[in-house]
């Protein structure tokens, strides 16, 4: 029985380990994400009705291409959520699993592009971000890499045919 | 070994992983980023670009840049566009080539204008005789652009992967063209 704290402490230690590697993270709460954003920024997001089924939908026709699609638009943001800030508060959320692989910016419409992806096992979790003048959406969707081009590619052949 | 110091290990470990997933960029670009009316930064590490890859088609073409793909550890695109000309200065490159000046860098295609706008330089830095990265510098009157390849590329698979993950065609394509020339 002595020996129970040293044995917990090893758990803990493998635990915490393969919690913040990148193939064994949990994944983020996107609600939680948003609702964190909300209370940062001051804004409220517009409720998206059916977007379950939407979800349920897109899983379905791409057959299991992409799974767990959410989204959150926020409307009369204003000026209240700059680009690098919000950037730096979302990968703090994220976590270090997380890369940004692709960014952009519109200097005449102030409008920022952020795409953020992880790989989560054999898929990919992809966060787009798009800040365009009062506006801030945010879309999560799982990928699955072999399926979705497969589908895509179905998709393709059909249309030129 | 004391379970202290396998966590320290372990800790390390992950640190190290980490570091590594993120290349530096071997340019200081975020003055330009300032005076840009269009930015773009494609940043694939090896995860991201085997993720990237699955979506090329299934062409002779696509299947050859994704054999490239498979072996390269990132790719690594910065995009500046201006409005109007003269943004830049032939100065202002000459401080982005500097890090290049090295032996570890070779440079390998150099074409450069009057007025800096058309200028493509391309290095390779070699290990043990093999390319195992790649910089690109294109420089137009209204846009720059910065490509940085890490892992083993032939300059002949730039073809390949023009047109993908950012890399813009245009400027390879110029590039190529004058490479055969030199040739």
């Amino acid at each position: 029985m002595r020996r129970l704290p040293i044995r917990l402490g090893r758990i803990a230690v493998v635990v915490a380990a393969l919690a913040s590697s990148p193939v064994w993270a949990a994944d983020f709460n996107f609600n939680h994400l948003v609702s964190n954003i909300e209370q940062r920024y001051q804004v409220r997001h517009d409720r998206i009705p059916f977007l379950g089924f939407v979800s349920f939908c897109a899983r379905i026709v791409t057959h299991d291409g992409v799974h767990g699609l959410h989204l959150a638009q926020f409307e009369d943001v204003g000026n209240r959520v700059p680009s690098d800030d919000f950037d730096t508060f979302v990968r703090g959320q994220l976590g270090e699993t997380w890369n940004v692989i692709v960014r952009t910016h519109e200097k005449a419409t102030n409008e920022d592009t952020i795409i953020y992806a992880r790989a989560d096992g054999g898929r990919f979790v992809l966060l787009i971000a798009q800040l365009e003048g009062k506006e801030l959406s945010l879309v999560k969707i799982g990928v699955d890499p072999d399926r979705l081009p497969r589908w895509l590619n179905e998709h393709e052949h059909h249309e030129t045919l | 070994m004391n379970i202290q110091r396998r966590a320290v290990i372990l800790f390390l470990a992950l640190i190290s992983y980490r570091a590594n997933a993120q290349a530096v960029f071997p340019v200081d670009t975020s003055r330009l980023a300032g005076r840009a009316d269009e930015t773009t930064t494609v940043s694939l590490d090896k995860n991201m670009l085997r993720f990237a890859s699955k979506f090329l088609s299934s062409n002779e073409e696509d299947r050859q840049a994704r054999r490239i793909i498979e072996n390269l550890d990132g790719i690594y695109v910065r995009t500046f566009e201006f409005k109007t000309p003269g943004a830049y200065t032939s100065a202002e490159l000459d401080t982005y080539r500097k890090p290049f000046a090295t032996p570890e860098w070779s440079h390998i295609v150099s074409v450069h204008g009057k007025d800096a706008d058309g200028d493509t330089d391309i290095y390779v830095r070699l290990v043990d005789g093999e390319v195992r990265g790649m910089f690109i510098l294109s420089a137009e009157a209204e846009e720059l652009t910065f490509v940085h390849i890490l892992g083993p590329i032939k300059p002949e698979d730039l073809n390949q992967l023009s047109g993908n993950f950012g890399i813009p065609k245009r400027h390879m394509d110029k590039a190529q063209r004058r490479k055969d020339e030199q040739q």
